[in-house]
Order: C-alpha cells, then sequence, then structure tokens
C-alpha cells in the first residue's frame, strides 16, 4: 500500500499538532512546518515524520517545496498556520491587520498556488483551516473573521478552478477548541484553560483531536467527491445565534 | 449632511459622488486624512475593480495590491469613522462574487467576500450604520445609485448589516440551470 504524504503548515502546536498525529496515526508520512525548530523537531520525532522550518509570512518562504522534496511529492497540504487579534475593527492596529493578512490570506494563497503542481501529479487535496468566525462575523476578533471569510471564499473558487485538474480543495470551520488559538495563543487565555467558555449545545468543548479527526475525513479516499466544502466543527455553537443556552438545564 | 465617496471604480462611484466629495483610490493614510478632514455624515465605498481573473492564475503580490485599494481602505476609513465617534451611514458596493463565488472571476469574489465581512463586523461599532450592495457588472449605475441613497440616507434607519444583491436575479437563474442541466 502507497503511504500518503502531507504537509501540515502551522504544525508544531494546537490544531496543527492533533493533525499531524491523527495523519500519521492513520499512516501518512507528515512534513511538521512551523516557525519553531525545536517544536518541529519533537513533534516530526514523535511521529517519525520530517520537520520544515520556515515562516509562512516571509513572500520568499519555500516550505511548500522543501516539503515535498523530502516527502518525494505531496498527497495533501494543510494550510492550517494562522494568526489571531482580540480587538474589534476599530482596534485593530494597521500593523496587526497586515498581519492577519499576510498569513491567513496571502500566505494560504502563495503556498497554495505553490502546492498545486504536486497536488495535480498526485490528484490529491487541499485543504485549508478556516474558522467557525469566517461563516459569521464576530466583531472581537474582527480581522480575523474578515480574513476567514477570504479563506472559505478561496477554498470554493480553487475548488472550481482545480476541479478538473483532479485536485480537490476543502476547509474546516473550527469553533473554540483546546488545543488551539484560544490556549496556545500568547497573551489569550491561559494555556489549557477552558474555564468560562461558552459550552455549545453538545455541553462540551472541541478538542483537537476533534478537528483532526474531520480533516483526517477530508483528505483521505473517502472524501474523493467532496470538495469546495467548509466543514464546521464547533459542537452545534453556530447552530442558532443563542445555541449556547441550548445545553442548560439539561442533566448532561 | 455631508457624503464622502471613496473608490475609483467607474460610472457607479461617479454616480454616487455626485456633488460629494470624491477621493480616488486612496492608500491607507490618505483615507484616514480624508475622512478626519470632512468628518461624513454619508460615507460610499466603490470598490468594484475591473476583473482580474481567477486566483489560481493571479500572483499573490497582485492579490495584495488589490486588496489593499479596497478591502484595507475601506477597513481605514470605518476605523477612522468610528475613532472620530461620527454618526455615519456607510454603504459598500462591491461584486456579486463576494456572497456566490465566481471562481472565473475568483479575485474580484475574495474581495468582495473580504468586504461583506467587514460590513458585518462594522455593523456592530456604536453609532455607524454599514450595509452593502453587491453589484453584477451589467447593472446600471443609476440604479446602483438608487438603493445606496436609500441605505445612506435617514429613512431606513434600521437598516444595519444588510446585504442587497443586485444581479437582477442572474445567481438564482444560474443555479436553477444547472439543476435542470443536471437533471437533463
Amino acid at each position: 500500500m502507497t503511504t500518503m504524504r502531507a504537509l501540515v503548515t502551522g504544525g508544531t502546536s494546537g490544531i496543527g499538532a492533533a493533525i499531524c498525529r491523527r495523519l500519521a496515526a492513520d499512516g501518512w508520512q507528515i512534513a511538521v512546518a512551523g516557525r519553531s525548530q525545536e517544536r518541529a523537531d519533537a513533534l516530526a520525532a514523535e511521529i517519525s515524520g520530517v520537520a520544515i522550518v520556515g515562516d509562512v509570512a516571509n513572500p520568499a518562504d519555500d516550505t511548500v517545496a522543501r516539503a515535498a522534496a523530502a516527502l518525494g511529492g505531496l498527497d495533501a497540504a494543510l494550510l492550517n498556520a494562522g494568526v489571531i487579534l482580540d480587538a474589534d475593527l476599530s482596534s485593530t492596529p494597521d500593523a496587526d491587520w497586515d498581519l492577519l493578512m499576510g498569513v491567513n490570506v496571502f500566505a494560504v494563497h502563495r503556498q497554495a498556488r505553490a502546492a498545486l503542481p504536486y497536488l495535480q501529479a498526485s490528484k490529491g487535496s487541499l485543504l485549508i483551516t478556516a474558522s467557525d468566525a469566517g461563516l459569521w462575523g464576530e466583531a472581537p476578533i474582527a480581522a480575523y473573521s474578515i480574513a476567514k471569510r477570504m479563506a472559505l471564499t478561496m477554498t470554493r473558487c480553487l475548488a472550481a478552478e482545480w476541479g478538473p485538474a483532479g485536485v480537490r480543495v476543502n476547509a474546516i470551520c473550527p469553533g473554540d477548541t483546546a488545543p488551539g488559538m484560544l490556549t496556545t495563543t500568547t497573551g489569550r487565555r491561559t494555556p489549557g484553560a477552558t474555564d468560562g467558555w461558552l459550552a455549545p449545545p453538545l455541553g462540551t468543548i472541541v478538542r483537537g483531536e476533534d478537528v483532526a479527526a474531520a480533516a483526517a475525513f477530508l483528505v483521505s479516499a473517502d472524501a474523493s467527491r467532496i470538495t469546495g466544502t467548509g466543514l464546521l466543527i464547533d459542537a452545534g455553537m453556530r447552530s442558532s445565534t443563542t445555541a449556547w443556552q441550548a445545553h442548560r438545564g439539561s442533566d448532561r | 449632511m455631508t457624503r464622502l465617496v471613496i473608490g475609483t471604480h467607474g460610472a457607479v462611484a461617479q454616480s454616487l459622488a455626485d456633488g460629494a466629495r470624491f477621493a480616488s483610490s486612496p492608500a491607507r493614510t490618505t483615507v484616514r486624512e480624508i475622512v478626519r478632514r470632512d468628518r461624513p455624515t454619508e460615507l460610499a465605498i466603490v470598490a468594484l475593480p475591473p476583473s482580474c481573473g481567477s486566483l489560481g492564475a493571479v500572483e499573490t503580490n497582485e492579490l495584495e495590491r488589490l486588496l489593499g485599494e479596497t478591502l484595507t481602505a475601506a477597513a481605514a476609513a470605518i476605523q477612522t469613522l468610528s475613532e472620530l465617534d461620527l454618526s455615519t451611514r456607510v454603504v459598500i458596493v462591491c461584486p456579486t462574487g463576494g456572497l456566490i463565488p465566481d471562481h472565473r472571476d475568483g479575485v474580484r469574489s475574495l474581495v468582495s467576500a473580504g468586504l461583506v465581512m467587514l460590513m458585518e463586523v462594522a455593523s456592530t461599532l456604536p453609532s455607524i450604520s454599514v450595509n452593502a450592495i453587491l453589484v453584477a457588472d451589467a447593472i446600471a449605475p443609476s440604479e446602483v445609485a438608487i438603493v445606496a441613497n436609500l441605505m445612506l440616507g435617514t429613512s431606513a434607519e434600521s437598516i444595519n448589516g444588510a446585504t442587497i444583491r443586485m444581479d437582477g436575479g442572474q445567481d438564482a437563474v444560474l443555479a436553477a440551470e444547472t439543476r435542470t442541466e443536471e437533471m437533463n
């Protein structure tokens, strides 16, 4: 059986690390990409993958090419690297706006185009990590919401554009996830702490491995007829404007 | 009432700018200066660039340039209104692809999607009302101006965070035609 090969950007922590572990457990060979040499090396060693150190915000970054060279091609590129800012629109500094767009939109576009030749050769798939905030606007993270809406539009456009070449393009839209940006981003909540999170209708927060399972499905052969979709993994939080109230009074 | 129109993009901007101040394709810093100077009560942001083709074909730096001229400038204008605590009605006019993407016109679809989400998050800011009109290329500028004037005026103050698609029903027709072809 042929070993499948995947690049995971932002793969050294949070959802990205969970995806790396899940795909490795499923038998994939993984290129763990991130900015931290130490974390990339550690996770690559853990899952018998390869570490790729780079900064996707740098227009000259060649993470995709190096990963493809290391793995001998790519069957999936999971563009997961992202940044977030806790700020409404009026209090978003220009530098942060530029960084969010640079990483969450332009880097994704650049890397998607870089991955296309490899994915075309393998009839593989691209998976973009968007967000539930890209589906509904979240004013307290305004620039992030805007960027993730564009990531979803990019997913749909590239799916239509690259479908004839045999390349699938999908997105995952995680809600509040632990570990994830809410727990691993410096200056946000205490790492690992989920106290005070609004509980969605299922009465439980989303775990990194839940998102990883969705990602693993979308890049697998089981999803061979799925392209242009944005899969929401939020335990029901976006099912209603007041969804978090649904679990109150229940016996869970 | 002081109206400011931001945007370069063709006859729609011109039709809205009649008698108003007009700023052509401004950079972020210039936008802020103009908004501070004019303190508009009505702001029309017109982002209807010519088609730039598909996302797979465009270079990323070209995408960056176009988003800078449209989304970034629009965000800067609204940020400045908020900073000045002005009561301003804002309308963003952008291509139809922001809701239902057209992959052949993917670059404009992406720009428009960003502008629609900008409208959504900005409509929560105190004292500012923000709405969006998504316009197909074939729609007459005068018709767009009628709808934009409604949204900019104070006769419909409860309209905030709304999206109007002006495509003559084309997207709905395309969906129906696609379904028919599938059925056949």
